[in-house]
This record gives structure tokens, C-alpha cells and sequence, in this order.
């Protein structure tokens, strides 16, 4: 852990500190570079030990310039000149080298646990002044609480689009398709004119077009437009590819083997996402749906789903993950309001159900996105809206990062923003965009 | 026994090492009394509806036969969904 920018208290100094170095480098060289490749002599002058060398000797690694083979990643000391070599080397993007940074020194927690302490009997002194109504000043080393951000939705962006930090990413969904099994499409809606749009109903006797509404919703928020013709951007993978499977009746209906036939038939259509936003208040682990996503991730496919909206935390019961979402191979999604708080109705981890647990959460609350025609737009809150958030967010990191499956799902969690909430209503945090 | 009567709806999950052998697998089990809705060759299962599940988990290659789940919306109107 580096203290570069925690002001150090234990010293009686609020000046920031900078991070401590070593005077050595860490050159990052691309993927399967080896020792007799790296080039470090012909661009900078060094001459390197390759890490296999020196054995298990730690002085020896300590102060020789190495090259770790396995990781493909160099210490070396290098004087200004041979920096700004490395430097050069790092831009050209023919060159082998991807990053050169000063070598850190790490320290154990320790000093962080004292001070966290210090903290911690500075802030109730704090607070136990403030309820007894004396006017004392707190202790000089306590920070300001800060002010908590309220999203709101703009004449420009929905609330959950600015949250998800869709506005900054340089990712846009391209050529990475997502399916949204749902209600189906409304096909004729004029915000996705000229989109790539395969539809297809699993339903018997039911067109692929949307009679519910909650299809197209979910739809609007992973990949609405990024410029609406009338009204605010509600969408986050703004250029995917379209893949609606109707699995739930106009009256909002369906069953497994509409929802199983719904998930083949995206991952035989290629897609590399499945959003769900649907489920059942059902406690225990559906076999089928541990297998559909295991075999979905083993053919590179990611399924995210809704935890469900069966809480009812305002009286005390904060519900449980429902199935499909209960399974250890699909990505649960808990929903969040514009506080980053959970919202009211969002499921809980139940604690019994192995694999059962929120994975991560999105905005959920007061969602504004697409909506049949002629009603066009439509706000609703749930565990349904916080889901397509979540599908829009890992094709941006699909397209990003070019992973798949397990390692997408892994991208989702790394990357998420930690929040105040509890991790078995919230998971690993809101989803962000790369 | 009159629920043995009754249709229900089931999901035939295939194992692993008969992934390959979906098709005639599925024959197996219409021989055993299950009308097939499909075959999903993505997934190793079959889906359909049966009077007697418990005859298809006998069947060389079935991993787990379970009874369907009905999944419901709430109306479009209604504030959270």
C-alpha cells in the first residue's frame, strides 16, 4: 500500500507525501517477449540478468537489473538519459515496450491500522461532542464527511448512463452483440432506426414484437442511441449489435423452456452477452440455469441477470436472489437509486444458496428509457432496469479488452466503484464503464 | 395416482460426456413418454413436458430432469418491474 497522497498524521504534518521510490525502473514489455528479445541493450545500453539466473537469490534480484521472464516486465537502474530511451521506446507502438514507472517502495499496513485507529477515536470524539450539543471544535486531524453525490437525469443523460460513466468511455458496444431476452422489440421504434436488430420469439403463438413495454425498456437502457432525436440519452452500448429473444409474453409471461431456448439461441447467434431481467422468488438453486451458465461462459458467452425485486426493506425484509440469478455462473444484478444507495425493493444475498450472492449493482430507480410507440419513453424502477445497465457496461469492456466469459465478468467486478453499502446487497459495487 | 396424469412441464439436462449425443438421446426419451418442445444443442438439453418425469432420469446420459418454472412480469403499469 502507498501512502502517496494520505496526509501523514502521525507526525503532526497534513502535507501530502510523495510516493517513495528506489531510484530503479519497471519496464512493462509487451505479451511473449522474452530475454533475448527484449532489447533493452540496443535501445538503452543495459545488460540484464534474466530472472531464471539468479535462482532463488532475493539480494542478488534486489540489486541486479533483471528481467522477469514469466512476466515480462524488467527492474533495471537506469540514469536520465536511458529513462528517456525507455521513454521513446514506450510510444512507438511497434517497439516491444509498453511502460516504464520508478520502482515503489511498499511498507506493510501497520501505520495504517494506527492511524485508521487514531481516526476512528477522533471521529467519535467528534460526534459524541456534536450529540451532546457542545459547540466544540472537532479534532483538527478529522476530514470533512463528503458531500454525497445525488445523480439527477439531465435535459441531456439519464442519471444511470452519467453513474455508469457511459458519458467518458471511448467504448461504444461495436461490433459486440447483445441479446436481451425479455418481452421482444417494438421494431417501428424511431430512436433505433438504422441498428443492426435481429429479433425472435420464443414464445408460441406471439409475434417478436413488444406488447409489454419491458422489453424495449431493458433494450433502450443496454443500447439505446447515443443521440435520441427528441430527449435525453438513455442507452449505454449505443452502437451493438440488437439480439431480442421474446421469452415472456405480451402479458409478461414465460417459462424455462422459452428462457433455455432463448439463451441457445444467443449463443448460437454468436452473441458474447445475454441480459435477463427476469426471474422467480424462488429460494433454491434451478438446475437448469447452473448449467445453461456454465455452458454459456464455456462457449464465451456472459449472462447477466436481475437479483430480483422482492424486498421490502422499509419493513424490515430485505428479500433474497431469486432464480435464474442464484446461479453461481450468472452475473446477478442489484439496483441502486440515485444516492448509490440500495434501493427498497432490491434482493439480498441469501446466504445459504452457495453461488446465490448480488454480484454487482446499477441504477435501478426512476430509470427513464425506451417504450413502445406511440408512448415512446417510459420511467419505472427494478432490478429489471439495473441489468441492461450492467449488459451496455460489459460490451463496452468486451470491446475494450477482448475478453470473453469468465474473464469479462471478472472485468465487471475488478472494476466496479466499492460502495458504502453492504456487499451482500450491492456485490463487488456500481458497475462503471472503461 | 391420478397425477401421473397430469402434463408436466420439464427440462432434460444431457451431461457433459454426452453432450454430442443430444439428438438421440431425445428419442430415448420420447420413447419414455416426454413430447419434446426442443432440442437445444447449445446447451445439452431438451425441453418438453411429460406425465412421469422420474421415467427420463433413467435414461443413459441424463444428468438431471426438472419440472419447469413459470416466471411472471408485472403489469406495464406498474412502477417497479
Amino acid at each position: 500500500m502507498i501512502h502517496s497522497d494520505s496526509p501523514t498524521v502521525d507526525h503532526g504534518l497534513t502535507v501530502p507525501r510523495a510516493p517513495e521510490t528506489t531510484g530503479r525502473f519497471i519496464v512493462v514489455f509487451a505479451e511473449d517477449t522474452t530475454a533475448s528479445d527484449h532489447g533493452l541493450e540496443s535501445t538503452a545500453g543495459l545488460e540484464l540478468a534474466s530472472s531464471g539466473d539468479l535462482q532463488d537469490d532475493a539480494s542478488a534480484v534486489a540489486s541486479t537489473d533483471t528481467f522477469f521472464e514469466q512476466l515480462g516486465i524488467a527492474v533495471v537502474s537506469a540514469d536520465p538519459d536511458q529513462v528517456r530511451a525507455l521513454e521513446r521506446a514506450s510510444v512507438r507502438p511497434e517497439n516491444s515496450v509498453l511502460s516504464v514507472s520508478p520502482e515503489l517502495v511498499h511498507h506493510v499496513l501497520d501505520n495504517d491500522y494506527v492511524r485508521g485507529y487514531a481516526d476512528g477515536v477522533n471521529d467519535l470524539a467528534a460526534r459524541v461532542s456534536r450529540g451532546s450539543g457542545a459547540s466544540a471544535a472537532p479534532a483538527a486531524s478529522v476530514s470533512a464527511i463528503p458531500p454525497v453525490r445525488i445523480f439527477k437525469d439531465t435535459p441531456e443523460f439519464t442519471w444511470g448512463v452519467q453513474a455508469v460513466e457511459a458519458l467518458t468511455s471511448n467504448y461504444s458496444g461495436k461490433s459486440v452483440s447483445v441479446a436481451v431476452l425479455d418481452t421482444g422489440f417494438d421494431s417501428g421504434h424511431p430512436d433505433f432506426a438504422g441498428r443492426s436488430v435481429t429479433v425472435k420469439s420464443f414464445v408460441p403463438n406471439e409475434s417478436a414484437q413488444d406488447g409489454h413495454g419491458h422489453g424495449t425498456h431493458c433494450i433502450g437502457t443496454a443500447m439505446g442511441p447515443k443521440s435520441p432525436s427528441t430527449g435525453r440519452r438513455y442507452g449505454v452500448a449505443y452502437d451493438a449489435n440488437i439480439f431480442a429473444g421474446k421469452v415472456l409474453g405480451n402479458a409478461g409471461s414465460g417459462s424455462d423452456s422459452g428462457i433455455l431456448a432463448g439463451i441457445n439461441w444467443a449463443i448460437e447467434s454468436g452473441c458474447q452477452i445475454i441480459s435477463m431481467s427476469l426471474g422467480a422468488d424462488v429460494q433454491q438453486v434451478h438446475p437448469p440455469y447452473v448449467a445453461a451458465g456454465k455452458r454459456a461462459l464455456d462457449k464465451g458467452v456472459l449472462i447477466v441477470a436481475a437479483a430480483g425485486n422482492n424486498a421490502q426493506r422499509l419493513q424490515g425484509d430485505p428479500g433474497f436472489v431469486g432464480t435464474p440469478a442464484n446461479s453461481p455462473y450468472i452475473l446477478a444484478v442489484g439496483a441502486l437509486n440515485q444516492q448509490l444507495d440500495v434501493t427498497f425493493f432490491s434482493a439480498r444475498t441469501l446466504a445459504s444458496v452457495n453461488g446465490g450472492q448480488v454480484d454487482v449493482a446499477a441504477p435501478g430507480y426512476q430509470v427513464y428509457s425506451s417504450w413502445p410507440m406511440p408512448t415512446r419513453y417510459n420511467t419505472i424502477s427494478g432490478t429489471s432496469m439495473a441489468t441492461p445497465h450492467v449488459a451496455g457496461v460489459a460490451a463496452l469492456w468486451a470491446e475494450a479488452t477482448g475478453f470473453r466469459a469468465r474473464e469479462l465478468w471478472t472485468m465487471l467486478t475488478a472494476y466496479s466503484n466499492r460502495l458504502l453499502a453492504p456487499s451482500v446487497d450491492v456485490g463487488s459495487g456500481l458497475t462503471i464503464c472503461p | 395416482m391420478t397425477y401421473a396424469l397430469i402434463m408436466r412441464h420439464v427440462t432434460v439436462t444431457i451431461d457433459e460426456d454426452h453432450r454430442s449425443a443430444v439428438a438421440l438421446i431425445s428419442e430415448q426419451l420420447q420413447q419414455r413418454g416426454m413430447e419434446v418442445d426442443s432440442v437445444l444443442e447449445g446447451l445439452g438439453m431438451v425441453t418438453g413436458a411429460t406425465q412421469d418425469p422420474e421415467m427420463l432420469r433413467h435414461v443413459e446420459g441424463v444428468e438431471s430432469v426438472d419440472e419447469g418454472l413459470e416466471f411472471q412480469l408485472p403489469s406495464p403499469g406498474e412502477d417497479i418491474q
